[in-house]
């Protein structure tokens, strides 16, 4: 998405279509990850916090290395599932125990195909045929010779009963350590955006690649959300055990992410963000949150066309932030609850006429738990529960400040996002 | 440290708003485990399901129940809240016969498929009045997946009639049996007269034709007997078995008599295959015997039937 104003022009706002040099000449590397990254890692993080720029980052950040560093976007990667099982994103159906055997393997052979066509594309590497050959299905495996696009075509019409003999995970770990071993001096870094999209049984494939024990490196990147659903065909490994888990903007009100965020505005904005008077610079800093997108929004559109700092701009640009955030949120949990402007107004109503941020929710008797995480199945998660995780990973709640998003924590609150609530003459 | 004001929220205000609940539409698979086919034609089908936008968040259920489950419970109350029941006849499979015939006892939709027209002979007569789903290639599960969206749309029971298994009469007794199994008709007749139940039997020879009204031969029974020897027209007994139990007591009242089931097997035990495992584990309705042990199993229900009869005065003159 770009949007264009009058004193530093276009702004776009996808990693994904950010030109290479761009976003290595104005990236700012995010506070308390450091050497963490090294080890392969689930980053957590809320929409437009910065997960696609910070894998895109690493990816391009050393270009003159003899490494390996291919990103991939999981929602693209495990389309062929998705489209098979009828599972997306947040899909609360099981589906039968052997369905779920054959989609995994099916994973499994879209990654390999996705591998080969990255290795070929950003490295100039032809991964080694005979282990390519064992992570396909057995129609596909005895072909003479394949075309990577036509392969990849005919994978996703293969049917998930094809995929009954396999391939399993360790054919798949095999052709990444041998070109690991073979081809990249420098190791092999894999950065997988978009976790919380995958069908749940593509997710088991996903977090065994996360296992320590493998030669090379991968990032995941999800929103907090269901990531630990228990699978009825493999057992997931531990997270922060045989893998590091990262909240990315977990203190979203500390000095060090203000002033990561401050500088990333800057960077982006030089212009625009001089303008923006103090309060209002500490204001959007509040509002945004941990979302470096919308603080972005915000301040772009508060610009007018004499390319002055306008309140009604601000306002108009906050307003129209928070009506696609609603409807977005709306479109997401109305099965669970139809009117989510209704529930935030019922919220600000009973707070009095000016609220004070940050605002948090807590249930009504402190014994009782907002959300346990352990491994569960789907039918086990009450509709409070299933709320909860489309709520997080619509941005309507998040965690609360220092509070970091784990696949095995138990949480008492969390925190609603200030921007879908604030009014003018609220306190923060 | 970050201060934060914290809204308690009341007891369902998370989810208060919401729409009200409806209820998950789902479908019921009766296939066979043991065969490849069957296996193969239940996933296909899940997944051609998964993949049609409108039927997508359909609850698709099938006869395997997890370990330590109760049977009888768990699938009872699958096919009851079942919209619609497919069922794969490609193998003439005992359980699919069984649970077919429990879903046409609870009157629910029934969607036949099979693999070959030459299946349908073997059908009885109410379900070879329905359009089978014939499955000559992979292509054929579009119509089934067709089919299915129609039913579930419809929620109306297709074509048949209204099953009469519910309103069984506590004096009928069936027995399905050759007539070459003379003495098994003989003991199970003499019974009958002793008890003063009425008795009817359903010859099934060789020449068999399933040319049968399902509904008005074992709609009403209370006891069903039937006598299993290892051919096809034990298919018969199978789903008529799955009828009875779909509603496993007779009468009126509050006291109601318990209907019994019974499996008879040659005095070797052959043909126990030919019992539906499913029909075994309904142990309280279900007895499988051989024929030398049958007039045991007959003299328990009918000493059952007497004392549920004594209740039933009793409850009259309170």
């Amino acid at each position: 998405m770009a949007l264009v104003n009058k004193l530093d022009g276009f702004l776009v706002l996808d990693a994904e279509k950010t030109p290479s040099k761009i976003l290595l000449d104005r990236f700012q590397a995010p506070p308390n990850f450091g050497n963490s990254l090294l080890r392969s890692t689930l980053i957590f993080g809320t929409r437009g916090s910065g997960k696609t720029m910070l894998l895109t980052w690493l990816r391009h950040s050393e270009k003159n290395d003899k490494s390996i560093r291919l990103y991939g976007d999981l929602r693209k990667i495990t389309n062929p599932v998705s489209s098979d099982t009828g599972l997306g994103s947040l899909s609360y159906e099981g589906i039968n125990p052997d369905l779920e055997l054959c989609a995994r393997a099916k994973t499994i052979a879209c990654f390999a195909i996705w591998f080969a066509r990255e290795c070929k594309r950003r490295a100039g590497v032809i991964v080694p045929d005979y282990e390519f050959r064992q992570v396909l299905p057995r129609k596909l495996r005895n072909k003479d010779s394949y075309d990577l696009s036509e392969l990849s075509n005919e994978l996703y019409y293969t049917g998930l009963e094809e995929f009954k003999q396999g391939p399993n995970i360790e054919a798949l770990l095999d052709l990444f350590s041998e070109v690991h071993e073979n081809y990249s001096e420098e190791g092999l870094y894999l950065y997988l955006d978009r976790a919380e999209e995958a069908p749940y049984p593509s997710l088991g494939v996903i977090l065994d690649l996360l296992d320590q024990a493998h030669c090379f490196t991968v990032m995941v990147a999800a929103r907090p959300g269901l990531i630990n659903m228990k699978s009825a065909t493999s057992r997931l490994p531990a997270p922060g055990d045989h893998y590091t888990v990262l909240h990315h903007g977990v203190t979203p009100y500390a000095d060090e992410w203000r002033f990561f965020m401050t500088e990333i505005l800057k960077s982006w904005l030089p212009k625009t963000y001089s303008i923006i008077p103090d309060d209002y610079r500490s204001l959007i800093s509040m509002l945004a949150r941990d979302s470096i997108r919308s603080g972005l929004r915000i301040i772009h559109g508060s610009v007018d066309k004499n390319g002055r700092f306008s309140e009604a701009c601000f306002m108009d640009s906050l307003q129209n932030l928070q009506e696609n955030l609603l409807s977005a949120a709306q479109g997401f949990l109305g099965e669970y609850n139809r009117d989510i402007k209704g529930f935030l107004r019922d919220i600000r109503k009973d707070m009095g006429a000016v609220v004070k941020f940050p605002l948090g929710i807590k249930p009504s008797s402190p014994e009782r738990l907002m959300l346990v995480q352990t491994e569960r199945n789907f039918e086990e998660l009450s509709k409070e529960e299933k709320f909860l995780y489309k709520a997080l990973y619509t941005g309507l709640l998040t965690t609360i400040n220092d509070e970091q998003w784990h696949p095995n924590k138990t949480y008492y609150h969390f925190e609603v996002n200030p921007l879908l609530v604030w009014q003018k003459g609220d306190l923060w | 440290m970050v201060e934060y004001s914290f809204y308690t929220l009341k007891k369902g205000q998370l989810t208060g708003g919401g729409p009200r609940k409806q209820r998950k539409i789902s479908i019921f698979i009766a296939y066979s485990f043991a065969s490849e086919s069957s296996c193969r034609f239940r996933n296909m089908l899940e997944q051609a399901i998964k993949r049609t936008p409108t039927l997508r968040s359909i609850e698709i259920n099938d006869g395997r129940v997890a370990v330590g489950a109760k049977w009888t419970t768990v699938i009872r109350e699958r096919l009851k809240k079942a919209r619609l029941v497919v069922s794969e006849f490609s193998r003439l499979s005992p359980e699919v016969l069984f649970e077919t015939g429990f879903a046409y006892g609870l009157n629910k939709s029934i969607l036949p498929v099979t693999n070959s027209s030459e299946s349908l002979r073997m059908m009885p007569r109410f379900l070879t009045e329905i359009q089978f789903g014939v499955l000559s290639s992979e292509d054929s599960i579009s119509d089934v997946v067709s089919a299915i969206s129609e039913c579930v749309a419809k929620s109306k029971r297709n074509g048949i009639g209204v099953s009469l298994a519910g309103r069984s009469s506590p004096n009928n007794v069936l027995l399905i049996s050759p007539n070459s199994k003379s003495e098994v008709i003989e003991k199970v007749k003499v019974f009958c007269n002793r008890e003063e139940m009425i008795f009817q039997h359903l010859n099934v020879d060789d020449d068999f034709d399933y040319n049968v009204d399902i509904d008005s031969v074992v709609g009403d029974v209370t006891l069903l007997i039937g006598c299993v020897d290892n051919r096809e027209q034990d298919n018969l007994i199978n789903f008529s078995a799955g009828m009875v139990c779909a509603h496993p007591k007779a009468g009126i009242g509050k006291i109601k008599l318990p209907k019994k089931v019974v499996f008879v097997i040659p005095n070797n035990g052959g043909a126990i295959n030919m019992v539906a495992d499913s029909a075994r584990r309904i142990t309280q309705t279900v007895k499988v015997v051989k024929e030398i042990d049958m007039m045991s199993v007959l003299s328990a229900f009918a000493e059952t039937r007497r004392k549920w009869q004594s209740n039933q005065k009793i409850e009259h003159v309170n």
